[in-house]
C-alpha cells in the first residue's frame, strides 16, 4: 500500500503541476458552463429586444376599402404602412429589405369576406428573417377574431355555437419526470464527457509520457512491484476523472444560477433534484465508469510510442463514449435489461430515472453491477498491458 | 557482482514488425547465449556496434526485460527468481535523463527513496551528501524543466545512487551529452569502481572504454565475440589502434563491415 500511495502521492504532484490538465480538468468545466449560459442567456435576450424595438416597413397593395385593414396594422407606432401599386412587386420589395413584408389584398376582399366566403391575403415574408412575420402574426389574428365576431353576430350565433368540442391539455407529471426528460440526459451526458477527458490527458502523461521523457526504465528498475505502479498511477486517472465530473456538475449548477434568462420555477426545480440521494446514485455509478474509462486507456497510452500517437489513437476514441451518451439523451430510448449492461447508455438513462424518481431499483443494481463488471475486465487488461514487456518498453 | 550464464533473449515480432525488419520469422534472436562476470571494484564494459543487444542484456540485468534462457544472478539475486532482490542492489542510468520536468530535484529524489522504500533520515543525509558532491543544492527546488541538461544529468546521478547500489548498470549513459556533461558521468562510473561497486556499462565509443574498463565484452548481432580484460584486449591487438582493433574484431564476424 505504501508504494502505491507514493506513486498516486507523486503523480498528483506532477499533475497539478500539468497547466493543460489544469485546464481540461478544473478551468474549463468551471467556467464553460456559466460563460455559455450566461453568454447565450444575454445575447438571446438583447436581440428579443432588438427585434420587438426594430422599425417596420409593412408593403400592402390592394383596394382602399379594406376593412379597416391597413388602420390596423398601423396603429403599431412601429410600423409604418406603404401603399404598393402592384402586388407583382411586392417580392422583390421585401428581398431588396425596402419593406419588411409585404401583404396582397384580392380586388374581391371586401365583398368575399361580407359575402360569407374567405378573403385571400398573401403574405411576402423572408423565411430566413421571421422577425416582421411574427410581429404581425399577433395584428393578423386580431383582425380574423374581429371579422369573425361580426360574421357571428350577423348570422346570430356565438363563438360556442361553431366549437363543438374544447380540449384543455392538462400535463399530470411530476416536476421531477419534467426534467428527468429534458435536462436529466443532459446534465449525465456533459460530465461523461468531461469525466472521459478528465481520464484521457493525465493517462497520456502518466504512461505515454513515461516512455517520451524515458523514465520508464528507471520506475521499472525499481523494488516495486508493477501491479502497484499500476495501481497507483491508475487511482490517479480515476481521481481526475471524477474531478473532472464533480467539477462540471459544479460549473452547469453555476452557470444555471447565475444566469438570468431562466425562469425561476426552473431554477428551483433544478436545485432540488440536486438532493444528497440523486449524488450519490450518480457517483456510485460514475466511479466504476471513470476506473472502466481508465482501465481502456492505460492500454493504448502504455502502448502508444508518443503523445501524438496516444491522441491519434484516442481521438476515435472519443465517438464510442459520446455516441452512446447522445443515444442516452434521444426520447423513448429506456432503461430495461438491455440498455442497462451498455456502458455509458446505462449511467444517462438510469440518470434520467433517478431525476425523475422512477428508478427501478433491480435495474440500478444491474447497471451498477455490469459497470463494476466492465471496469474489472479493464483493470485485468490494463494488467496484462503493462506487464508486457513489449509494450512498456516499445519505445 | 553480476554472473550471466547463457542467456537469450528472444522477440517475437508482428506481421509489420517482420516486414520491417525483411525477416520470414516472426522470433528474432536478440540476444544469443551469452556468458560474463562482472567482478565488485571493477569496471566491466560492454562495447559493441548500434543494435548488437547491448541495451537488453542490460535491461535484462536490471530486470526490466525478462531472459527468454538463461540465468543471471545480481549481488546474490537471481534475476528471475527475485527480481525485487535485483532491483533493491542495482542503479540504472541511460543517457536519457529519465526525469520528470514539473518536479523539483529534492522531489524526485525524495520519490525514488520512497520507492526504494528508504527510511526518511538516511534519505535526508544520502540526499544531502550526493546534493554537495555535485553541487545540487543550488537548483534543488528548481524545477526539472528550467535546468540545463547538465544539472539534470547530476540530479540522474543522484536518483541512481540515492539508495548506495551495490551494483551499478550505466546503459550508454554519455550518448547525446556534451563533453563536460559526459565528464561527469565518467568520473562517476570511476567514482564507483573506487567504491568497490560492481560496474557494468554499455557503449559503442572506443575512447570512453579505454578510459574505465578493466574488463571488456564486444558483443554482435547478439553474440559475445570477446571477453577478456582490457590488458588482454590491448595485448592482442593486430590493429594500430584501439577503435581498429574493435572494428577489425566485429568484421571477422562481419564481412560487410570489413569491406566498407
Amino acid at each position: 500500500m505504501k508504494h502505491i500511495f507514493t506513486v498516486f502521492k507523486k503523480e498528483i504532484l506532477d499533475t497539478s503541476r500539468d497547466r493543460r490538465t489544469l485546464l481540461i480538468m478544473v478551468i474549463i468545466p468551471l467556467l464553460l458552463f456559466p460563460m455559455i449560459l450566461i453568454v447565450a442567456g444575454s445575447v438571446a435576450k438583447s436581440s428579443a429586444e432588438k427585434e420587438r424595438e426594430k422599425q417596420l416597413t409593412i408593403g400592402i397593395s390592394g383596394p382602399a376599402d379594406d376593412l379597416g385593414f391597413r388602420e390596423m396594422v398601423g396603429a403599431d407606432s412601429l410600423i409604418t404602412v406603404v401603399e404598393i401599386a402592384s402586388p407583382d412587386a411586392l417580392p422583390g420589395l421585401v428581398r431588396k429589405d425596402s419593406i419588411q413584408m409585404g401583404i396582397a389584398l384580392p380586388a374581391d376582399f371586401r365583398a368575399s369576406v361580407l359575402d360569407q366566403r374567405t378573403g385571400k391575403l398573401n403574405a411576402f415574408y423572408l423565411e430566413t428573417k421571421k422577425g416582421a412575420e411574427r410581429r404581425l402574426r399577433g395584428t393578423l389574428a386580431e383582425f380574423e377574431e374581429q371579422l369573425l365576431a361580426q360574421r357571428l353576430d350577423s348570422l346570430g350565433l356565438t363563438k360556442e355555437n361553431i366549437t363543438p368540442i374544447a380540449l384543455q391539455k392538462i400535463p399530470v407529471d411530476t416536476e421531477e419526470a419534467v426534467i428527468g426528460e429534458t435536462v436529466g440526459a443532459f446534465i449525465p451526458y456533459i460530465l461523461i464527457i468531461f469525466c472521459f477527458m478528465g481520464c484521457m490527458f493525465p493517462a497520456i502523461d502518466l504512461f505515454t509520457g513515461e516512455k517520451e521523457r524515458g523514465s520508464i526504465e528507471t520506475i521499472l528498475s525499481t523494488p516495486v512491484e508493477r501491479w502497484k505502479i499500476l495501481v497507483g498511477k491508475m487511482l490517479v486517472l480515476v481521481t481526475t476523472g471524477m474531478t473532472t465530473a464533480i467539477l462540471s456538475l459544479v460549473g452547469i449548477m453555476a452557470g444555471i444560477q447565475l444566469t438570468d434568462s431562466l425562469p425561476d420555477v426552473f431554477l428551483n426545480m433544478l436545485w432540488s433534484i440536486l438532493s444528497p440521494e440523486f449524488v450519490t446514485m450518480f457517483l456510485l455509478m460514475m466511479l466504476p465508469l471513470a476506473i472502466f474509462f481508465a482501465g481502456v486507456l492505460i492500454p493504448i497510452t502504455i502502448y502508444a510510442k508518443s503523445y501524438k500517437e496516444a491522441t491519434s489513437i484516442i481521438s476515435p476514441l472519443n465517438f464510442l463514449v459520446i455516441m452512446p451518451a447522445v443515444a442516452g439523451t434521444i426520447p423513448g430510448v429506456e432503461l430495461n435489461f438491455v440498455t442497462a449492461i451498455i456502458p455509458v447508455l446505462n449511467v444517462v438513462l438510469a440518470t434520467k430515472e433517478i431525476i425523475a424518481e422512477s428508478i427501478v431499483p433491480g435495474l440500478y443494481i444491474l447497471v451498477l453491477l455490469s459497470l463494476v463488471l466492465y471496469s474489472a475486465l479493464a483493470i485485468m487488461l490494463s494488467f496484462r498491458r503493462f506487464g508486457n514487456e513489449k509494450n512498456a518498453m516499445r519505445v | 557482482m553480476i554472473d550471466v550464464q547463457n542467456l537469450v533473449k528472444e522477440f517475437t515480432l508482428s506481421k509489420k514488425e517482420m516486414k520491417q525488419a525483411g525477416v520470414s520469422s516472426n522470433r528474432i534472436q536478440v540476444v544469443n547465449k551469452i556468458s560474463f562476470n562482472c567482478r565488485p571494484g571493477r569496471v566491466f564494459s560492454l562495447l559493441g556496434p548500434n543494435g548488437a543487444g547491448k541495451t537488453t542484456t542490460l535491461r535484462m540485468i536490471a530486470t526490466i526485460l525478462k531472459p527468454t534462457s538463461g540465468s543471471i544472478t545480481v549481488a546474490g539475486f537471481d534475476a528471475t527468481q527475485n527480481p525485487n532482490g535485483v532491483r533493491s542492489k542495482i542503479g540504472f542510468l541511460t543517457g536519457s535523463t529519465g526525469l520528470y520536468d514539473r518536479l523539483t530535484p529534492n522531489e524526485i529524489i525524495r520519490y525514488f527513496a520512497d520507492l526504494y522504500g528508504m527510511p526518511r533520515r538516511k534519505m535526508k543525509a544520502r540526499r544531502s551528501e550526493l546534493f554537495e558532491l555535485l553541487g545540487v543544492h543550488e537548483f534543488a527546488n528548481k524545477k526539472i524543466g528550467a535546468l540545463s541538461t547538465g544539472m539534470k544529468q547530476k540530479v540522474s546521478i543522484v536518483r541512481t545512487m540515492i539508495h548506495d547500489p551495490q551494483v551499478v548498470v550505466f546503459d550508454e549513459p554519455t550518448s547525446g551529452l556534451d563533453v563536460i556533461t559526459a565528464e561527469n558521468i565518467i568520473r562517476l562510473v570511476g567514482d564507483c569502481r573506487d567504491a568497490g561497486k560492481t560496474v557494468i556499462f554499455s557503449s559503442h565509443i572506443m575512447s570512453e572504454v579505454d578510459l574505465l574498463a578493466d574488463d571488456l565484452a564486444i558483443i554482435h548481432k547478439g553474440h559475445l565475440i570477446f571477453n577478456d580484460t582490457m590488458d588482454n584486449f590491448r595485448a592482442q591487438m593486430e590493429a594500430p589502434t584501439l577503435t581498429k582493433e574493435f572494428i577489425r574484431r566485429v568484421s571477422l564476424t562481419n564481412p560487410q563491415t570489413a569491406s566498407a
